[in-house]
């Protein structure tokens, strides 16, 4: 095997779904049936056994898994943040092509070779540009980085008496995606990360990559805190469509209430005395500042299975997908949230 | 729905048919729960004796009706999302339910019983 297919095995092992990789094989063994073989026991046997031979036998080929990739690695796993255009002008200049000019000046799509797989060794690059498939009024900016930072072995050495910490440098990828969603909302999409710092610099970059385009100053924070209301007084209405886990409100006063649902049941509003307390603390004038959302599988496929959302967390106007997902069922989620936000 | 088909339990263990009974009775008054707290269910059936209740869920367990598995209790006392095989795999740091990560050396680590193959 190739070094750089060894390299897609383990990229898909990071971002991929066990189903998303299984659909890429299913798809595969219709075309070639004895070179392809889907059961598996583990998540490793899928990828690093039936994937890796499908690689090997040409069964599956590198294209398709870096198609399998690039879906994986734009779709969840994510904090969104939303922002909204303030001027009208500043809407009709989000064209594709206006933005690309501005970015890269006349003829960049002739110079720019979209998309690229490579990740720069250290820093931020540009990586793909284009219409997702079906939408030409829509674009995607996708930047690939790549952080070194020290991670701690866990082993510690004694050395003149002194104890230490071992520490070895370890490299951590980073996918960045701007996203045009028209008429009137920019996404700014960052991968999900433990350190809040990491995650606010990755989006100040995201702005300043953009910035030769479209300027930070231009857009507002598209305040979700509307639709966190809905969400909750409106639940009884869509039951088949969604279902919340968490919440924490803020009253008039400041103070905070923090409701998280029976934790092996996973549904807040199985507790009647729960939904009464929040409605009445809606009704007083609280804020919904954090809501975690279960959106339901729909009748026609999307989203394609439960997807799990908090709308809050640290911004008014960002929400978190844990998980990775396909990218029609963000496109779901951000339409409901157009839907319930007015 | 968690499972409560193990009627053949009952004849091959008919000392914890009564405790099998009790827990059949709660699962189907409790059909929202997708797994089971064992901390939660000695709560609720206090009317049955810990040991026998310890018993007939590891008996449900070996006979492949329920797994076993692993979760971290957040700061706050809910459990946090993933579940893992064995305690070693939790990783050192994970997010609460409301994304905040929290250190898992110091969080308190809980075994759950979840339906066998999901």
């Amino acid at each position: 095997m190739k070094k750089s297919d060894e390299k897609l095995l383990s990229l898909v092992d990071a971002l991929c779904t066990i189903d998303q990789v299984k659909e890429l094989l299913r798809l595969a063994k219709e075309r070639n049936p004895k070179q392809v073989r889907i059961t598996a026991e583990t998540r490793k046997d899928l990828i690093q056994r039936n994937l890796r031979d499908a690689l090997d036998s040409g069964g599956v080929g590198p294209d398709e898994v870096y198609d399998l990739i690039r879906d994986a690695e734009e779709s969840g796993n994510q904090h969104i943040f939303y922002f909204r255009p303030r001027l009208k002008a500043v809407r009709d200049s989000m064209a594709l092509e206006t933005v690309g000019e501005g970015l890269w000046g006349k003829g960049w799509a002739d110079k720019k070779k979209f998309p690229t797989a490579n990740t720069p060794e250290n820093g931020y690059d540009y990586a793909d540009f284009r219409s997702p498939a079906l939408k030409p009024n829509h674009w995607i900016l996708k930047v690939y980085g790549q952080l070194m930072y020290e991670h701690y072995t866990g082993k510690d050495f004694k050395e003149d008496g002194m104890v230490y910490k071992e520490f070895e440098p370890e490299k951590l990828r980073v996918v960045l995606l701007a996203r045009w969603n028209p008429p009137d909302l920019l996404e700014m999409r960052v991968q999900r990360d433990e350190s809040r710092r990491r995650i606010s610099a990755w989006l100040d970059k995201l702005w300043s990559m953009l910035g030769p385009s479209i300027k930070r100053s231009d857009f507002d924070p598209w305040n979700l805190k509307t639709a966190r209301k809905r969400l909750i007084e409106e639940e009884d209405k869509y039951t088949g469509v969604y279902s919340f886990r968490d919440t924490r409100l803020l009253d008039p006063h400041s103070t905070r209430a923090s409701f998280e649902a029976n934790p092996t049941s996973g549904y807040l509003f199985a507790s009647i005395e729960a939904k009464e307390a929040i409605r009445g603390l809606l009704e007083a004038e609280s804020e919904c500042t954090h809501l975690s959302v279960t959106w339901l599988p729909g009748k026609d496929g999307t989203p394609s299975a439960e997807l799990r959302t908090l709308l809050g967390d640290r911004e008014p106007n960002e929400v978190v997908i844990p998980s990775h997902c396909k990218s029609g069922d963000v496109d779901y989620v951000t339409d409901k949230l157009r839907f319930f936000n007015r | 729905m968690l499972p409560t088909n193990f009627d053949f339990l009952t004849a091959e263990r008919p000392d914890l048919g009564p405790a099998l009974s009790r827990l059949r009775e709660w699962i189907q008054n409790h059909k929202d729960w997708n797994v089971l707290d064992p901390r939660e269910l000695a709560r609720s059936l206090s009317d049955v004796d810990s040991y026998t209740l310890a018993s007939a869920l590891s008996l449900l367990v070996k006979s492949g009706v329920l797994r076993q598995v692993y979760v971290v209790v957040t700061p706050s006392g809910s459990l946090a999302d993933g579940e893992y095989d064995d305690p070693r795999q939790i990783p050192e740091r994970i997010p609460d339910r409301f994304n905040h990560y929290f250190d898992t050396l110091e969080a308190e680590i809980i075994p759950v019983l979840r339906p066998a193959g999901k």
